[in-house]
């Protein structure tokens, strides 16, 4: 771990992050601290102590310890400035994977939206954060179900690297559909970043610290796609105080689950289509297009554009269902066609599959 | 004053030889039955009272006691009316013993002295011959059902009439021929009336050419239950003695057994309880539907709405082809070589996969729970899936499927060639990876499959699946050996439902 400071800042940080989990809620986020130097809020805590006592036997149990080596506190380098400048900002990030991801010349862009999101919108979010993870940045979100989790896939199908931040300790990986995931990102070299300790269970009210965290983490976050009344509100609200760009995929104008997305557009968020918005908005390069390839095209293929029966497909490029059921199975065995759970088909790697299989 | 006679009582849907023995002695008149429930003997006692009285004879005067042997073994049933009668009738020296040596009698006395039919009466007989009886008495309706058994049997309407037989010294008007075990053809249901659903009805064609089982799922009304009904009508048709063992297996659970030759087809409603779905029971054995469908087909309609315990239930019989029902005291095995068909929708709602203007609204943990209903045990059994796909075209313009027939002939072909190259003559589906060359792959095919385990990532359990599955294609095909399109087409059959 990088310590920018002497070592007993660090311990005075440490010490107070463990106050707080102690406690068993961000101090932060119930009052005001004097915030940027850990001796002043240790000062003002014993303030309050007089009148708690509960605060004060803890602030008479905790020590000054040499703070472990996974935990992120703000007087480090690799604590998010953006973060370190917010007044309720968490006194503790804990990790566990490759900490050099929050390096502060690291490109790390957000993606984050609802948990019940569009197909279309899930095949698009996927291929988006492919294509920024192969242009080197890398993709945080919230590990949540829906679009979050299709970022993290997306990243981990291009062998890029994603930051998960979760909204309780890393003890308890949550939502549980999304275990084996944590465990790819762990695996492909990502980092799990939580402001909580590991034991902390999930709680409804720690997903606004998620939030934060996620915000001050980026440079840019793109909303892959909110209702009117969103958790993907708050983080945007969060990004634009810490002053990082948003920009938005748009959906439908009549759509519902689109309406919050929408909104920011309106309200000036970037138009998002393709990853390379996104790099040109932060001033990129959008790395070089992929050769065409020189085989003539497959109709089959095309038609796998998007995901279809055996029927329509057979009807699409002509021909019997069973032939065309065969020439499918051998698209599969060559990687180029992917059957989903409900047994339609599409084609790999667009993202279509659920499971996350590609 | 002693009479014996052979009788034999059920357990599950084998028959136990059971000897009665009557002895009149002196004492108080009083009847005694023992070796039976109390509740039982007393309902035995009285019919036999009543029975006696219609043929114009009494109890025999003096201490009686009928004992049933073995006595720890537990009887019920109304089967043992007519021995009880016999015996009595041989100790009081109204029927002289040697008229009635090696007989065994199976029914139920009225109170007006006719006989009655009592479910089990194949599985009685057959259990009375093999245990040295040379003649079997039984009512005048099972009579021909029983005389499917090599075995002399007698049939009687009623007590006095027995009676009156009996007296002449001659049984010639009580012989009973074999006649049909179920009135008729069944109303077959024709393949030709499927319209598009080529994928379907070729799997459904190679489930039957194999005896594989096949999962179909798909939105409502798609054809799922219609395309299930239709495999009976492409199964080859029950050799005599196997067709005996189906009905036999139906006449101990008291239900009409198929039409001759054809083989079971059980669709039991998704409420079933586990005991009704695989038999079993605490004081007797109910005879489940996977018993009344051996050698037949087990149909599963909305699989994913049957209870997990019953369907859980099925897990042994599947794997080992019979059920066996312990308790404490006694123990007994039905068969259950069962083909398990079974359809499901993609949600709960159903609406996952139709055109309908409505859209599904489950969402993918309730989509996610309804597939896992279905155990991941369960789901490994079945070799082919099918995924049906709402008709896009008006069912007029859509071909039909084959006809029934010429499946069927097709069907037929692959059998020959199982029982031909199979060790045992055993359906492709029961084929072992150990049991070697059947399922061996050329070259190509081989490479296929190489590619297949490491692209499709499918487990050991799937890959034996998709080679059956295979092996059964090339048969239909008259191939020797397994060729690349086979496994290929194996390959698109093979189940994509997984329990996650």
């Amino acid at each position: 771990m990088v310590a920018t400071q002497a070592p007993d800042v660090r311990a005075a940080w440490w010490q107070l992050a463990r106050i707080e989990q102690a406690y068993g809620v961000i101090l932060s986020e119930h009052g005001r601290l004097p915030h940027g130097d850990p001796f002043l809020a240790r000062a003002e805590l014993e303030r309050r102590a007089a009148r708690s006592p509960v605060l004060a036997r803890i602030l008479a149990e905790v020590g000054v310890d040499a703070p472990p080596e996974s935990v992120v506190l703000p007087c480090d380098e690799r604590y998010p400035a953006a973060l370190a400048n917010h007044p309720l900002a968490p006194w503790a990030l804990y990790t566990r994977g490759s900490a050099e991801l929050l390096d502060p010349d690291r490109l790390r862009i957000g993606i984050v939206g609802s948990r019940r999101a569009r197909p279309t919108h899930l095949a698009h979010v996927h291929d988006i954060a492919a294509d920024l993870a192969r242009a080197g940045a890398c993709i945080v979100s919230g590990l949540a179900l829906g679009i979050d989790a299709r970022a993290h896939a997306g990243a981990l199908a291009a062998g890029g690297a994603t930051i998960a931040v979760l909204p309780a300790g890393l003890d308890h990986l949550v939502p549980h559909r999304n275990r084996p995931l944590a465990g790819q990102i762990l695996e492909s070299g990502g980092l799990l970043l939580s402001p909580y300790p590991d034991d902390r269970g999930p709680e409804r009210w720690q997903f606004a610290a998620r939030n934060k965290v996620v915000a001050g983490l980026v440079r840019f976050l793109l909303v892959g796609q909110a209702a009117a009344r969103s958790g993907t509100l708050h983080t945007v609200d969060e990004a634009l105080q810490m002053g990082c760009e948003v920009g938005a995929i748009p959906g439908a104008h009549d759509d519902p689950a689109c309406a919050g997305s929408n909104r920011h557009l309106r309200d000036g968020a970037h138009p998002v289509l393709a990853a390379i918005h996104v790099l040109r908005c932060l001033g990129l390069d959008a790395p070089a297009a992929p050769p065409p390839s020189q085989q003539p095209p497959d109709p089959l293929l095309d038609a796998l554009e998007v995901p279809r029966t055996l029927d329509v497909l057979a009807a699409l490029v002509g021909g019997e269902e069973r032939e065309v059921a065969c020439r499918l199975v051998e698209l599969e065995l060559e990687g180029a066609a992917t059957r989903l759970s409900d047994g339609s088909w599409a084609a790999a790697g667009a993202g279509w599959d659920p499971s996350g299989r590609s | 004053m002693f009479g014996s006679i052979t009788t034999a009582v059920l357990l599950g849907v084998s028959a136990v030889p059971v000897t009665v023995e009557a002895r009149v002695g002196q004492g108080l008149p009083q009847l005694t039955i023992v070796g039976m429930r109390e509740a039982d003997a007393r309902a035995c006692r009285e019919r036999i009272r009543c029975g006696l009285q219609a043929a114009g004879l009494g109890l025999p005067l003096g201490r009686i006691t009928v004992s049933l042997a073995p006595a720890d073994l537990p009887k019920r049933g109304a089967g043992c009316d007519l021995p009880v009668l016999l015996a009595l009738l041989v100790a009081a020296g109204e029927v002289p013993a040697e008229q009635v040596r090696g007989w065994a009698a199976y029914a139920e006395v009225g109170l007006d002295g006719t006989l009655r039919p009592v479910p089990g009466v194949l599985a009685a007989t057959r259990a009375a011959a093999a245990h040295g009886s040379t003649t079997v008495l039984v009512d005048a309706a099972s009579g021909p059902v029983a005389a499917h058994v090599p075995v002399d049997v007698l049939a009687a309407t009623s007590v006095p009439e027995l009676m009156a037989c009996l007296r002449e010294g001659s049984t010639a008007g009580m012989a009973a021929g074999p006649c049909e075990l179920a009135p008729g053809d069944a109303a077959v249901t024709e393949l030709a009336d499927v319209r598009g659903q080529q994928v379907a009805v070729r799997a459904l064609t190679i489930a039957a050419a194999g005896g594989h089982n096949l999962l179909l799922h798909g939105p409502p009304g798609c054809g799922k239950t219609m395309l299930a009904s239709r495999l009976p009508g492409l199964l080859p048709a029950l050799p005599g003695e196997e067709y005996l063992e189906v009905c036999e297996l139906h006449d101990a659970a008291g239900v009409a057994p198929p039409a001759p030759g054809m083989r079971p087809f059980r669709a039991p409603h998704h409420g079933v309880t586990p005991t009704a779905l695989a038999g079993g029971g605490s004081g007797s054995v109910h005879v489940g539907e996977v018993t009344l469908a051996h050698r037949g087909v087990l149909f599963l309609d909305e699989v994913a709405e049957f209870r997990p315990s019953a369907l859980d239930a099925l897990r042994q019989p599947l794997e080992s082809g019979h059920v066996a029902v312990r308790r404490a005291g006694w123990m007994a095995q039905m068969p259950a070589r069962v083909q398990l068909v079974a359809a499901m929708n993609l949600c709960r709602c159903g609406r996952t996969g139709t055109r309908s203007a409505e859209p599904c609204r489950c969402s993918d943990a309730s989509r996610e729970a309804y597939r896992n209903r279905v155990s991941g045990a369960i789901l490994s059994r079945f070799d082919l899936g099918v995924r049906l796909v709402e008709p896009h075209d008006s069912l007029a313009v859509l071909p039909a499927a084959p006809t029934s027939e010429e499946a069927c002939c097709a069907v037929l072909g692959a059998r020959e060639r199982q029982d031909a190259h199979n060790p045992g003559g055993c359906c492709n589906a029961l084929l072992r990876r150990a049991e070697g060359g059947r399922l061996e792959l050329g070259d190509d095919a081989g490479e296929a499959m190489a590619r297949a385990i490491q692209a499709l990532r499918i487990g050991g359990r799937t890959q034996l699946a998709v080679l059956r599955v295979a092996r059964t294609i090339a048969d239909l095909a008259g191939r020797d050996r397994i060729v690349r399109s086979d496994l290929v087409e194996a390959l698109g059959y093979r189940p994509t439902i997984e329990a996650s």
